[in-house]
Parts: C-alpha cells; structure tokens; sequence
C-alpha cells in the first residue's frame, strides 16, 4: 500500500524541542479553534431555519494556505459538516478561482457534491482573508438550508435518479463582492426556492459569522504576526496528526474486512453492498472501498467525498481527543472506485448521502472491532430516521404562509465496553439537536404529539443499546412529507455476542384525534408505511417480511400528504448490544424492566430473566440462562433483534394514502 | 426599610462554598471589619455557620442583618442526593431530561463513543417515576385535550406507594397557560400533602426541554434547602439572633427566607454571584461602569463583564450537559484555572494548565504538605511573583525549592529550563482566563477597551496585568481585601425580585404594543413581593429587559430597556437597538425583517442601606518591603521593588516592574506601567501597552 505522507510518530511529547516558542504555538493554537467557535456561535444564533438555528446543523471552520494546498486548521462543529470533508472543499474552490481579481470581502458560495460538499442542501459560503495582498487563510460556514428549490420540498429527493431532478447547484459562486450581495446570484437563489425568507436570513448569518470571525483572525495576526500564527495553526495540525498516528500504530497490522449494505437503492428494491477493507500497516491506514456495489439507480449513492467520513470511526477507537483537523486526516487514505455506491458520478442524484455517510462508519467500527478485540463497540442506529417537512399553513392568522421544517427524533448508539449505548443522538457523521417543540407549533401547522424513548430497541447484551426513539406527529394544514430512513429490513449489529438494534419502522394514522392513544404499543387503526411485519400486521424483524401489508417497499419515501386529523409515526432504531445478554445482570435487567427501556416479555425472550413480582427470582432465572446458552450451543436460539414482541394491531387491509403527482 | 439599628450595628455575609465556610461581618458605627473562615460541614451546613459566627466574636444579638450564600443546591445536583422525585409530563414528552435536545457537547469528550449525556447516566428522575398525564394545551394557549385528572390521581398513588418526597409539573406549552399545571398541582396537594410541588409557575417562559429542567431541578433541591433553612432559622433564633436573614439568589439579589422558599432553585449558586455584587456597588460607587470580573479562587476563574454599573444578566444555565435551565440569572462565566491548576503535558504531549486541580490538599507543591504536581502556584513561585517568606501574611512559606523539583518534570522532557516553563505556563493560564472573558463578551457586543479589568480572588490580582495585555484592556482595578471579595459582595447586595411573560408578538410598525400595561402588571407583583420583604413600593427600583429576535429566529436576545414609558418613540428606539445589535453581534442586520419580541422581563431592585466604605489609612513604615528577582513575560527584573499594600500612602504613585503584597493577594505591576490606591483603598495599575486582540 501507498502513504501519501511519512510516519512521524514521535517519541516525546509533541511539545518538546519548540523551545519558549511553544507557548505561543499553544496560545495561537486554541485561538484559532476559539475563532472557529465564536463564528459557529454567531452563526447558530442568528439563523432563520429550523435547521440551523435549533436543530444546529452548521459549522465554521478555517483553512490555511500551506506547502500541501488548503489545510483545515481548526474547526467548531455543530452538525460536523465539516470535521472529515470541509478542506475538500476549500482546494476545490480555491484551485479555480481566480485569485488575481480576488478583493477583500468577497465571499464565495459553492454547494456542489463533487467539490467536496456532502449534498447540494448543506451550502458552503467561503471567505478568503488576504494578508499582505494574498489570500492566506479562508474562513468556512456551512449549514443545511430547508429548501433550495426543485420538485420535492426540503431537497431529499427520494425517489430520483440525476441531480438535474433535486435541486439548485452552485459551482463556485461569488456571493459578496467586496462585501456588497451580488445582486443576480440572490435573485436567482431567492427566486427559485420555496421560504425565501428563511434562505435568505441564513445566507446573511452564514456570512455574518465570517465576518465576525474576520475580525477575531485579524486581531491575533496583528497581535503574533502572520508567521507566528502560521506556525501555530501548524503545530496543532502536527500534533493532531502524531496523536491519530500513536493511536493507529497500538493496533496490529493487518487487514480486516466488513460488509454491510442499504437496504435497497432508492428506485427498485434492490439493495447495495457495501464492503470495507481497512489495511493498517504501521501508523497509517487505507480504507478500501473496492467490492462495493455499483453506482445505485436512486439517491442513494454519494459523490466520493462522503464515504471518506468513515475516519470518525477510526478516530473513536484510536484517538478520541484530539481536535480535529488536516492532521486527523494526514494518517488514512481512502480508495474510492469511481462508479460505484461510494464514488457515484454525475449526473447521478446523492441528495439521500446520510444512510451511507452513516453506514461507513458502522463498516469501519465492525471492520476496527476485529482488530481491537473487547475494545470493540457496536453500531450504531445506522439510519437517521428524518421527516422533511412543509406545505402551506391554512391556521387562522397564518394562512398563507409557506413553511417547511425537519423532525429528527435520534436513534441509540452501540453499546460499548465500557458500558450501554448513548439513548437519544443522531448518527455518529451528524450532531443534530432536537427542535424546540414549542416553536415548532407556533411556526408550523403541526402538534409534536410524542417524542419518547421506544422500549425494546436498543440491543440486548451485557451492556445495552442506546435506546432509539418514537415520534409521532399531526398535522393541523395539509403536510407533504419526506421520509428519509434505512435500516428498515435489518436492525444494526451487535458486537461480542451482543443483539441487533431495532430496525426503522413508519406507520400512518388516518384518523387521529384528542381521544386516539399514543401507547406505542397500539397500533390498532394505524396503517403501516413501511418496516418487517408479520402476516397480521405485528412489527417482526427476525421473522417477519419487509413491507407485508404496508404502503411502501422502501423507507426512503416522497409525497406522503397528510391532511388535517391524520399523523404519522415514526421509530428510529437502537444501537447494538456488546457481549452477551444472559450474563447481564439480572439486577439491571428488572432495573431496565422498570423504566420501561425493555417490556417484560422482551426481557424473557432476550436475557432470560425470570420475574417474581417486580423481583428476580434468581434460581429460575439461572436455569433459563443456562437453557438459553445450550440453545444457542446447538444452534436452536440466538439472541432476537430487540423489538416488543406484544402489539395491538388491526388485520384490516389499509387503504393507500395519497401521493402528490 | 430598617436594616440597621443602634442595638444591632453588624452585619454580616456567610459565603458556604464546597469547601470553606467563609464569614465577614462590618460595624456601622464603628467601621470595623472582621472576616473568619471555617471547614463546611456537608450535610449539617448549618453547623458551619454557627460555628463561624460564634468564632468571629459577635454576640448575635448585635446582629441586624445577615447576607447568606451556599452551595447546598448545586452540590445536591451535581452528586445527585436531592430529593427522590417524579416528573408529571404531558403524555409523549415524559423524557425531555434524556433527550438533552439530542447533541452531544463539543469539546474533549466529543468522539468518544463511550460518552453518554448526563442525565442518560444519572438521572435525576428515574425514568419509572417520569408520568405522562393526559392533557394538551395547543400552539396558540386553548385547550386541545382536557386533563384527564384521573390519570393524576393514578400517579399520585404510585407516588406514595413509592415514597417519593418531590414532585415536578411542567406541560407543554404551559408557557401560554398554566390552567392545567395547576389543575394538577390541586390534585397532587390533596392526594400526597406531604409532597414538595413545584410548576412552570417559578417562571412560566418558553423552550419546554430548558423549563423542565428549571423545574425538575428546583423540586429535587427544594426539600433540603427549605429543610436547611428552617434548621438554620431555628439554630440562629436559639443563638439569639433577632434581625433579618437574607438569602442570595441567582438573580444578583437577595430575598428574604420566605419569598426566596417559593422557588430554591434560584440559590443554586450564588457564590460567584456575591462577586458580581460586590463588583457593581463598586462599578456604582467609583464610576468604573464598565467592569471585567475575574475572579480567580484555587480551582477555577469566574468571570463576567458589567456594562453601566448594572448587574449583567442571562436567561439560560447549562448545570450539565443537556440540563440547561432558564430563568433571569447573573451572567457569570467559569473556566476552570485555578491558582491550583495543576501544570501538565496533555494527552497530545503539549503543555497545559488545569483543568484539574490539585486543591486545598494536597495543594501545590510549594505548599510543601505532599503534593508533588506543579501547579499555577508553583509556577508564580519560582517566577518570584508570590514571594515565599510573604505569602498569606507569612502565615505559610512556600516552599521554591520543592515548586521547582515539581515544574523540572514538565519542563525535562520539553526541553525547557524550569524558568522557561513557569513563564509558560503562567501566560497559557492568563491566555486561558483571557479567552473565557472574551467568549462572554462577544456576544454582548461589548469594545473592550472601554473596560476596566476588577481582579479578586486570591489569585486574581496576581495574573490580571498579563489577562488585561491579551485583553487590550489598560487598567487593572484590585479592591480592597480581594480575597473576601466575593463574601463581601453578599453585603452590598440589593433586594432583587424577576418576573418575566413571553408574549411572543411581532413590533408593529406603527409602534403600538400593549407591553406598558404588561411590564406595569409584573412591576406591580414585583412590588407586592418586595413590599412582603419590607420594601416600601417609592424605594423599589425596576429594570426592564426583553428578549428580541427576527420573525422566523429562535434565538432571542436580551436587550436591557432605558428606564421610561414604553410609547411609540421608544419602540422605534428599541428596533434600530435590536438591528445595532444583530450588526455588531452577528455581523449583519436585517432591517426589512419584522422583530419579535419573545418575552419581557421586570426585575425589582430595593437597594439597601450600604455599609460604610472604610478606606484604611496608610499603616506606618516604609511602603517598599525590598527588592526581588522576579520574571515578568520572559524578562528577568533583578531588582523589582516589593510593596506592603497596606503601607502604601494614598495616591502615591509607584513604577513597574513591582510587586504589591498583602495578607491574602500579590498585584503585579509590570515594567511599563504605574500602580496607586486611590481614595477609596482600591489599587490601580495603569498600563501604556495595549496589544490585546479583542474583537
């Protein structure tokens, strides 16, 4: 295998030989990443949509001209845009932009997947810092916005197949000229979207924050001197890179192989494999994509920026601490094929980009797991599970209004050595936070009906998967939703004889009102979208068959309208369980019982528990165990894919909901 | 209002923090001043306190007023021993605790996949006791669903069967009605009569995640600090004590014991709240308006920034991550370096200071009771900066010998001469202190050359001139006994009430807004409060604020209000106030944009009568004690001048590079700048460099 960069692995401590100097490389260094979080700050404060301002999907990061290009220096994230992929995007706009007529205060827009950004709705504006007549450092902020046009709201364009179906893409675009808006670039992005308000507002913040983060870069230039701080953005990318280098090299060299796929590739039903090979020699390590499927027919594929996300799994296990930046980057490279799921080329469409942004890093933590023994953790959720949404408001007061807003209600994280998965987050790639429910009402013609830990969905083990979620949602105007999910056909993998996750499941409620239940387990009058459900309609991921008795084949969906009275459902799955679920404790399994993390019945069929009352009762409890592990012995029982196992359903046919056309 | 009389001429401020029980007490007749410090005694903290007041010699009959502040509240949170407790939520939103609003925190811990929020790992309601009650107030305050009150009764009795001592109400969009809360609260009253009770009534704002936890957290604390208070009012009254008990809040003010009981949870903190205090009597009596606090203790830096003389106020407190509250608190910042910060190569194998501390014990090294790490102490020790034979009044001598074997462990495997990494290390913890002062100050919009820096704290004025240089900020106020200047502050503090409602509506062209009748309502009940405390309604101060933010924003921001009629001038006023600040906040405006207002808010000050400012006279002797070697920013000073802070005479005018040195505190004066008191006992050190990079 081929390194682009030589070992550097030290042996003192990064901080020594740098003589006095070293206490200006370590005061530079943090004021560069407090830029980055005084622009991120600015940035989420004064944003419009939903999606930046609450939900906190945004970054600000800066970059520095260096000997190798572009390198991201430091970086503040909110929804980790740009942790792995944002100085791709720097070189991409810098190597063609004409830096000869560059002015100060100009400021670039760029959202194209091929230049580095993940999917056209996360928008990139830059702004290049000229010193002494050159740009030298560029400031980055990056946000999703909630709509940027095109036939299907809120720019998940499930169901397409090329770009030229989604929506608006902007090569690199200049966007302030000399920090006046170039009048024609925000007549056409206004002029083609569908809440130009909205767009607007998080234009002007999106910039805001560069300036506001100008001034700061500034005043410590003028305060160290350009060199200095060159050098001390420097010293932190080097001791960032020696931190993951030491990490890697505690693992023994070899190459270790996951497989893994999404469920089916946005148009038909088939599914597309996706197989990693992590070859780990020395301090360095490349990610081998070769053997995943072809480029997919749908949304589903990403340009070739995404699957190199996968570095956050590497970092997890090796080098959780230290600050990102171009040296967490410098040990790995990446071997894309061109045409295939993880390089898919255009005009392809990778508006979905989230189930294999998300699935990279389950297939690097399984693929590390191998390698690092009972260090291991397992996966996560593997789906984020989100609900675009929007229309026009029709309440008093409001009519009129056009609206669009995202639900993301967070899967579990995999359980770990150390103990159960993390309840309640959004993929490992994304660092979403929940809206403001209160504000979401107030906005938008909807009532947040329920957001609540789903019981028996995290997986079983030793120690537990963190618990996924159950959302459910009515509409108050007609609502056109898009459902964004994976993970529907197959729950996410446990590690060390840890269960499966519960897989993503959606159901439609055509008639709900202040007297309809919100026990998750009554799905009586509820029509099922999509999931694994047994013939009567139970939700069944180890013995049931996908999309029986549903809407949908697919979770990845377009056009549900939902008229006033009806509501939808979702649940996003669990993590994985690590190690094995009859030697979880008994203690801790009522414990999970009594919080309702797990139902009674589950806690039978999982753990093997017996109860007397709301108590163990021990001796019963350990002659099941013992049953339950020569089953597994013989090959007569493995640990069921979490999931209640005791619905109230009805078995009548549903009737299919409307589409939009 | 009465608060002193001839029998009773002292008063006295009782700081309880996590380790020192700290007391101050001053005579208005005669000016003296005593302080005392004692062990707290955790779990019977009241015991601490007698035993300070009975050591600092003052009969409690000749008590009129006691000023009190503790940690009771946060230390039962941050170790989870409050109260056992049940949440009553709206159905489908019992876990708003768990969810945290969903994120992870960015920092450190942020690709661990280990980490798990806060509350996931320790809950402070159980997930079993957590009820959802069937009930929903709709976006616009009608009633969607009734409250199905059986559905209250019926975890009423799992309550009692489970014996829990608490309960917390908090619904949905109760912000807009609070009929069904306290439809429950009227049920639960009757169903378990001994149970504590609190609503979204303690401050009924919107953002249900942040409400929830205002009102879990105060029904987790409530029970034991309304418990500690009686045992405390009663131990006092058998002591002989026949004025006033005052409790500091997280409001910047204090209330009595009664009105300050409906809601404990706004004295969760109120030490570094003290500081403040003491900070803006000062900013109101000296004429420095604008003032940078900071306050350095042995573990960690409280700072915040005082514009106007007023007390600096947010509506948000994040105890943890993913348990942030709301409700008017003083905005004080915290990073943790610490005079006890221990001196270290991190996991990346560069130098940093803290966050972990070595304390009190073992303490530093140069303490010489076995602590072995360097820390910030040791490195201002080998510096010269704090004079061995000087220290706490000579009380300890410190040990350079040993600071220097400490900071050579460091300093060897970079390569650095011990010296070299002591002056490093002091600059990365006044670059560290530095970089916390201008994260609160940013999105103030605040200039900071127009600051003073106030340094206390025991180790405050010892780093301030090198903080006030990163700073850009020239003059460097040090008060008088800087090291109880927090417990001080107790004493200065006004009478403070905060109301707040949200009504969530646009500003109107044409000026025309209701809110004058709105903040004259709160202003009113703000007055009933006072009044119950003593205050007559002429003596009763208001401050108004709002929280403003562009239509199709989330995130308001709090804008304090000219006093005056709120007519159609004033609002025009408060547009272009909110456009100004979205400009030099955020760096744009948006003028075109409607802007709404959130939510008003009323705080009553009742200032009470002050104490007497005593301004020492010069003691006797010659002012410079000697000279030292000291190295200030690299440069080795052979012979800097020592002075006895106490001997120094009024207005006399010293050069830098010196030293000032009193019992609990050393100010440093670096080479290019001048230091005095002034006339009223305050140091101040006045720079000619100003190369600080403030935005």
């Amino acid at each position: 295998m081929t390194t682009t960069t030589e070992p550097t692995l030290n042996s003192g401590p990064s901080g020594a030989g740098r003589g006095q100097e070293l206490i200006d490389l370590e005061t530079v260094r943090y004021g560069l990443i407090e830029v980055c979080r005084d622009m991120h700050q600015a940035l989420m404060r004064s944003a419009f949509s939903p999606i930046v301002r609450d939900i906190n999907d945004c970054t600000a990061a800066m970059h520095m001209r260096t000997d190798h290009g572009w390198e991201m220096v430091a970086s503040w994230e909110g929804c980790m845009q740009h942790a792995f992929t944002s100085q791709h995007i720097c070189n991409f706009t810098m190597s063609e932009w004409d830096e000869e007529r560059l002015d100060d205060g100009d400021v670039i827009l760029v959202n194209d997947p091929w230049r580095g950004a993940i999917h056209a709705s996360d928008i990139n504006i830059l702004r290049p810092i000229r010193i002494n007549g050159r740009a030298e450092f560029v400031l980055h902020s990056t946000s999703h916005v909630v709509d940027l046009g095109g036939p299907i709201p809120g720019g998940f364009a499930n169901g397409v197949q090329t770009c030229f179906e989604e929506q608006l893409k902007f090569p690199p675009t200049l966007l302030y000229a000399n920090n006046i808006p170039v009048r024609p670039v925000f007549n056409y992005l206004l002029e083609n979207v569908r809440v130009p308000a909205s767009v607007l507002g998080d234009v002007r913040a999106l910039n805001g924050c560069l300036a506001i983060g100008e001034q700061r870069l500034r005043g410590l230039v003028d305060r160290y001197g350009h060199d200095k701080v060159r050098a001390g953005a420097n010293y932190g990318i080097e001791i960032t890179e020696a931190a993951m280098r030491a990490g890697i090299a505690k693992i023994a060299d070899g190459d270790y192989r996951a497989e893994d796929e999404i469920d089916e590739d946005g148009v038909t039903g088939e599914a597309v494999p996706l197989v990693l090979t992590l070859k780990k020699r020395g301090d360095s390590i490349e990610v081998d994509y070769s053997d995943s499927g072809r480029q997919p027919l749908g949304n589903v594929g990403t340009a070739w920026c995404e699957a190199t996300r996968c570095i956050e799994g590497i970092k997890f296990i090796v080098d959780p601490t230290s600050p990102v930046n171009s040296g967490t980057l410098r040990p790995i490279e990446a071997l894309l094929p061109p045409g295939s799921a993880v390089c898919s080329l255009p005009p392809t469409s990778v508006s979905n980009h989230v189930d294999i942004g998300g699935r990279v890093v389950n297939l690097v933590v399984q693929a590390m797991s191998q390698a690092v023994g009972d260090r291991a953790i397992a996966c996560d959720s593997g789906t984020l599970g989100m609900l675009t949404l929007g229309g026009v408001d029709t309440r008093l007061g409001h009519v009129g209004n056009p609206w669009a807003s995202f639900a993301l209600a967070g899967g579990g994280w995999g359980a770990t050595w150390k103990g159960d998965g993390l309840t309640f987050c959004t993929l490992a790639i994304g660092n979403c936070r929940t809206s403001v429910q209160e504000h979401v009402e107030r906005e938008s013609p909807l009532v947040v009906l329920q957001h609540e830990i789903m019981p028996d969905s995290g997986g079983a083990g030793l120690n537990r998967g963190g618990n996924g979620a159950v959302y459910t949602i009515a509409a108050l105007s007609e609502t056109v939703i898009t459902v964004t999910g994976d993970r529907s056909r197959v729950g996410t993998k446990g590690t060390q004889g840890g269960g499966r996750g519960m897989p993503f499941y959606g159901w439609l409620f055509p008639d709900f009102d202040a007297t309809s239940t919100l026990d998750v387990l009554d799905v009586r009058g509820a029509e099922p979208l999509f999931g694994m459900f047994d013939h009567d309609g139970t939700p069944s991921p180890d013995n049931g068959v996908f999309g029986q008795g549903a809407h949908y084949q697919t979770s990845k969906i377009s056009g549900i309208v939902l008229k006033p009275g009806q509501a939808i459902r979702v649940i996003i799955g669990g993590g994985g369980g690590w190690g094995d679920p009859l030697k979880r404790p008994a203690n801790r399994v009522v414990d999970d019982v009594l919080d309702g993390y797990h139902t009674r019945r589950f806690a039978e069929a999982a753990y093997g528990l017996v109860l007397d009352g709301d108590g163990v009762d021990e001796a019963a409890t350990a002659e099941r165990r013992a049953q339950l592990d020569r089953d597994r012995e013989a090959g007569n029982w493995q640990v069921p894919t979490a999931c209640p196992l005791q619905w109230q359903t009805t078995q009548s046919i549903p009737s299919a909901p409307q589409r939009t056309t | 209002m009465a608060n002193k009389d001839a029998s009773r001429p002292w008063w006295v401020g009782i700081d309880v923090g996590g380790t020192f029980t700290d007391v101050i007490g001053t005579n208005h007749d005669t000016g003296e001043t005593r302080d005392h410090k004692v062990l707290t005694t955790r779990g019977e903290l009241e015991k601490g306190v007698l035993q300070a007041l009975q050591d600092i010699g003052i009969p409690f009959g000749e008590v009129s007023e006691i000023v009190h502040g503790h940690t009771a509240g946060i230390n039962a949170v941050l170790s989870r021993q409050g109260a056992s407790e049940a949440l009553l939520a709206t159905e489908g939103h019992r876990d708003l605790l768990d969810i945290g609003r969903m994120d992870r925190e960015f920092g450190p811990n942020f690709y661990d996949p280990t980490w798990l929020r806060p509350h996931q790992a320790r809950p402070v309601v159980r997930r079993r006791h957590r009820f959802g009650i069937r009930e929903r107030i709709g976006w616009d305050g009608t009633v969607v669903v009734p409250l199905d009150e059986q559905s209250v009764r019926d975890a009423a009795a799992k309550i009692r069967e489970a014996g829990i001592e608490s309960v917390a109400i908090c619904f949905l969009n109760s912000y807009l009605s609070q009929e069904h809360e306290q439809q429950a609260a009227k049920i639960l009253r009757e169903e378990c009569p001994e149970v504590y009770i609190q609503t979204s009534a303690i401050y009924p704002v919107t953002k249900e995640h942040e409400r929830t936890t205002t009102v879990v957290l105060d029904a987790y604390v409530g029970p034991l600090v309304t418990g500690y208070l009686s045992r405390l009012e009663g131990g006092l009254a058998d002591a002989g004590f026949g004025g006033t008990l005052w409790m500091m809040t997280m409001n910047g003010g204090v209330g009595s014991v009664e009105e300050t009981s409906k809601a404990p949870v706004f004295q969760l903190v109120s030490g570094p709240v003290g500081g403040v205090s003491g900070a803006v009597d000062l900013a109101r009596g000296s004429g420095d308006v604008n003032l940078l606090t900071m306050d350095m203790g042995g573990t960690s830096t409280d700072v915040a920034a005082i514009r106007d003389a007023q007390t600096p106020m947010t509506d948000v407190w994040a105890v943890e991550h993913g348990l942030t509250m709301t409700m008017p608190v003083v905005d004080v910042g915290s990073v943790g370096s610490g005079a006890g910060s221990i001196v270290h190569l991190d996991s990346l194998g560069t130098l940093r200071v803290g966050p972990e501390s070595a304390g009190s014990d073992p303490g530093p090294a140069c303490y010489g009771r076995g602590g072995e790490l360097p820390t910030l102490t040791d490195a201002c020790a080998v510096l010269g900066v704090l004079q061995p034979d000087l220290f706490a009044g000579g009380a300890l001598k410190l040990d350079v010998e040993s600071a220097h074997s400490a900071l050579k462990t460091v300093a060897d495997p970079l390569g650095l001469t011990v010296e070299e990494l002591a002056d490093g290390a002091y600059r990365l913890a006044c670059s560290d202190v530095a970089g916390s002062i201008r994260s609160i100050s940013t999105y103030r919009g605040l200039d900071l050359r127009d600051f003073g820096l106030l340094a206390f704290g025991s180790a405050g004025p010892m780093i301030a001139h090198q903080v006030g240089l990163e700073l850009g900020i020239g003059s460097v106020i040090v008060p008088t006994n800087p090291g109880e200047f927090s417990a001080f502050g107790l004493l200065t503090s006004d009478l403070r009430v905060s109301k707040a409602r949200s009504p969530m509506t646009v500003i109107s062209q044409d000026g025309g807004t209701d809110w004058e009748s709105m903040f004259a309502e709160m202003e009113k009940q703000v007055s009933a409060d006072l009044s119950s405390q003593g205050v007559a309604s002429t003596a009763v101060v208001f401050e108004r604020a709002l929280f403003a933010m562009y239509s199709g924003q989330t995130w308001d921001n709090r804008l304090s209000l000219e006093p005056g009629v709120i007519d159609d001038v004033q609002v025009k006023q408060i547009q272009q106030q909110v456009h100004d600040f979205y400009q030099q906040s955020y760096g744009f405006s948006a003028e075109e944009i409607p802007i709404i207002i959130t939510t008003l808010e009323v705080t009553g000050r009742a200032p009470r009568s002050r104490t007497k400012a005593s301004v020492p006279d010069a003691e006797g002797g010659e002012p410079m004690i000697r000279r030292a070697s000291v190295r200030l920013d690299g440069v080795t000073h052979d012979d800097t001048a020592v002075y006895s802070r106490n001997r120094l005479p009024i207005g006399q005018k010293i050069s830098g590079p010196a030293l000032i040195v009193e019992d609990y505190a050393t100010t440093v004066v670096p080479a290019d700048s001048t230091a005095h008191r002034d006339d009223r006992g305050y140091l101040r050190v006045t720079g000619d460099r100003k190369e600080g990079h403030s935005a």
